[in-house]
């Protein structure tokens, strides 16, 4: 894909991201990756105004970036991420209200929906987060993707991955609808989980079947 | 119904279906009845914006064979089980919607309804017993779970709403959803105590001052 018609695609999924409240103006962030480099949205800049020339440019393996480039805090964590899962081409630090609740109180999500373990993984870990971020907070983060598609940030919100934009934003819809199922159940007396193998089952057969569906079914 | 007007009724309820914020992306798929013996039903994993009419695929009610490459989608045997228990439902929405998936991730039952939602619903809207996506367990108790209503829960899953039309379906799914929203607000309120205004704000505040009290 050329450059341009990346940061194109990627202006207009910021402004997906950020119309769904999944990020602000001044809290959250996307990037994507084409090729060695990764591109990424400033910091406290509104995906609203956000234009081609605003988009960061970083090289994943040297971390060298545009000039005069004002990244956001959480930069570092997109690139240890990038590093770490080869297979991953589009990470989202979401604050939407569910998931940034959930993440300020600090529990595992465990499934309480069966495409939360489809689509995320069988629970949704809790890794140290704050700003700036520093290496035990890149090394906590990585562990807790492990085999997941998503990880909350201690107090922060989320990290969610895919190997496109498109696909981590479905991460980002099912984390905050399981989150916000997390939270309102305990108004009714407590979710119910699923039985944790059969939550990775689930997750087993979304990755080996269902999730290539839209493309092998026609 | 003709072959074509339930593969085209399914077709627009599609997009109806996303707009109304009922599902999201594949999770989910419709049926209209074309006749005793048959019904079309969304294809397996298609995203919705993508498919025309002729992708809604033919299944037969009574051994859910289907002719064609396009494989329906693998909920088929609850709208079948469905169609078989209830003649009078031509239609059929399986939704992910947010409220009623949340009651039926703890597997309660929707009751005390406000008069709005039970002349629609009836007094009581069920929450199925739990069985795997795709099995004849989740058909069978999903199909018993409906009687008296028009909509059910299914644990840990989402919800199914069947109506004599398209039309009718959508308005039970609505009505499902808001009726979810209000036992939600109530069951709130009876927990944190009179005086506390119902918002996004004030259940996540007392949640965490759930969480931080244990």
């Amino acid at each position: 894909m050329k450059l341009d018609q990346a940061r194109a695609e990627f202006i207009s999924w910021a402004r997906t991201y950020h119309n769904e409240n999944f990020i602000s103006g001044s809290e959250g962030s996307i990037s994507c990756r084409i090729g060695d480099t990764m591109l990424i949205t400033p910091r406290r800049k509104s995906p609203a105004t956000l234009t081609p020339e605003d988009v960061i440019l970083i090289d994943i393996p040297g971390g060298s970036m545009s000039s005069g480039a004002n990244p956001p805090a959480d930069m570092s964590l997109h690139r240890a991420v990038y590093r770490k899962y080869k297979e991953t081409g589009a990470i989202v630090h979401t604050v939407e209200p569910n998931t940034m609740t959930s993440s300020m109180a600090g529990k595992t999500v465990y499934p309480l929906l069966d495409d939360l373990a489809q689509i995320v993984g069988p629970t949704t870990r809790v890794a140290r987060y704050s700003e700036p971020v520093d290496a035990g907070i890149r090394a906590s983060v990585v562990k807790g993707l492990k085999k997941r598609s998503a990880v909350l940030l201690s107090g922060g919100g989320a990290l969610c991955m895919g190997a496109n934009l498109d696909e981590a934003h479905a991460v980002c819809q099912v984390l905050m609808k399981g989150c916000k199922c997390f939270i309102e159940t305990e108004f009714l007396g407590g979710g119910i989980r699923i039985n944790p193998v059969e939550t990775r089952l689930m997750r087993l057969v979304y990755l080996i079947k269902y999730s290539k569906q839209n493309v092998k079914n026609r | 119904m003709t072959l074509d007007k339930a593969r085209e009724t399914v077709h627009r309820a599609c997009a109806e279906l996303v707009k109304a914020g009922l599902v999201a992306r594949t999770w989910g798929n419709i049926s209209a009845k074309v006749d005793d013996s048959t019904f079309v039903i969304t294809p397996s994993g298609r995203r919705y914006e993508e498919l025309t009419a002729a992708d809604m695929v033919l299944v037969k009610i009574s051994d859910l064979s289907y002719g064609g490459s396009v494989k329906p989608s693998s909920e088929k045997g609850l709208h079948a089980e469905i169609y078989r228990q209830y003649p009078e439902v031509n239609a059929i929405i399986h939704t992910h919607q947010m409220n009623a998936s949340t009651v039926a991730a703890a597997r309660k039952d929707i009751t005390g309804m406000d008069p709005r939602h039970s002349a629609i619903l009836g007094s009581i809207v069920r929450t199925a017993e739990y069985g795997l996506p795709g099995t004849g367990k989740l058909a069978r108790a999903t199909a018993f779970a409906l009687k008296g209503s028009k909509a059910a829960m299914m644990a840990n899953h989402g919800a199914v709403c069947a109506g004599r039309d398209m039309k009718e379906a959508f308005i039970v799914a609505g009505t499902l959803e808001d009726a979810a929203r209000s036992f939600i607000e109530k069951a709130f309120i009876r927990m944190s105590g009179s005086g506390i205004k119902v918002t996004e704000k004030a259940m996540h505040d007392y949640y965490l001052k759930l969480v931080a009290e244990r």
